[in-house]
């Protein structure tokens, strides 16, 4: 893959060929129609836990 | 597929394997998780962490590997200009997430011991194997602005085996950060081992959009990140995440 040339704030060139580029938001991913196994999200506590999608999955024994 | 779950670290522990998990596989994945919480939680006060925390302990004083798993914090310190300290803005050493990963990591050799594809998921962050019947996991990325949605979808097809999103939606702004507030408020990480995907995501949220490039120019990690706008930055790889078909649903 041919790297990005970027200019830093600085006006310096920097090669970046993994560069995490802005990207537009798709429709909403409705979870139940997803056929995922897990879910990744901010750490949940214990409490937190039941109201979650991951909760919703493990019951669903998926 | 069995899927088993238990409490532990303050969080919850989703076992999922291709395979029937026995009860002895599935008393050694918790006891795993039992050992380094027993050391490493500063919630129970009989710990040697929070021995240390308390002033009753030397950390030169505690047994080797809490000295060696404190090196490793310092390292990954180093490594990310910082950002990611296991010292609290009080004096605290916390281990906690550094910990949970080195769990996480210890768990899965033990599930490697079973010979079939499994899934880890430890409150919000997943390692993974697979095999030639269970080729892929797909694992919904959550979206901070609305918990039952998804921002996109990774699959974990071997190449990169752990994925972790560290960010303030779940636990408010825990996370310290380089001008007293996040940026970024979700960020995932999928890399080859669970330590850099967990320590790479804290260290995005606690950092400005200048060190979300340091991270993508050091590591060889795909990244998803959500800031306070609600706008989406992407690697290449990590882009495909979102932009998914929708006619592939089963």
């Amino acid at each position: 893959m041919k790297a990005l040339q970027l200019t830093d704030q600085g006006g310096r060139s920097v090669e970046i060929s993994n560069y995490a580029a802005p990207i537009p938001r798709t429709e909403a991913l409705s979870a139940q129609s997803a056929n995922i196994q897990s879910v990744s999200g901010a750490t949940y506590t214990s409490q937190g836990y039941t109201t979650s999608l991951q909760a919703a999955l493990d019951k669903s024994g998926l | 597929m069995s899927v088993h779950t238990f409490d532990t670290m303050g969080t919850i522990v989703s076992v999922r394997v291709d395979d029937e998990l026995g009860l002895v596989d599935l008393e050694a994945v918790r006891a795993v998780f039992q050992r380094y919480d027993g050391v490493y939680s500063l919630y129970d006060d009989a710990s040697p962490l929070s021995r240390v925390a308390g002033g009753e302990l030397q950390l030169a004083d505690t047994m080797p590997d809490v000295r060696e798993t404190y090196a490793q914090a310092l390292e990954w310190r180093n490594a990310t200009w910082g950002l990611s300290t296991p010292h609290r803005p009080d004096d605290v050493i916390d281990l906690s997430g550094l910990v949970k990963a080195l769990a996480i990591r210890d768990a899965g050799a033990v599930l490697d011991g079973l010979g079939a594809a499994w899934l880890l998921t430890v409150g919000g962050d997943c390692l993974s194997r697979i095999t030639p019947s269970t080729p892929t996991w797909r694992v919904g990325i959550v979206d901070p602005d609305d918990a039952a949605g998804l921002l996109g979808i990774a699959t974990l097809d071997g190449s990169r085996r752990a994925l972790a999103t560290s960010g303030i939606a779940e636990r408010g702004d825990h996370i310290w950060s380089r001008n007293g507030r996040s940026h970024f408020v979700q960020a995932t990480v999928l890399a080859d081992d669970i330590e850099t995907a967990d320590v790479l995501a804290t260290t995005i949220i606690a950092g400005l959009p200048g060190d979300l490039d340091r991270v993508t120019e050091t590591w060889n990690v795909d990244v998803l990140v959500v800031d306070r706008d609600g706008e989406i930055r992407a690697t290449p790889r990590a882009a495909e995440w979102v932009s998914r078909p929708t006619s592939v649903v089963g």
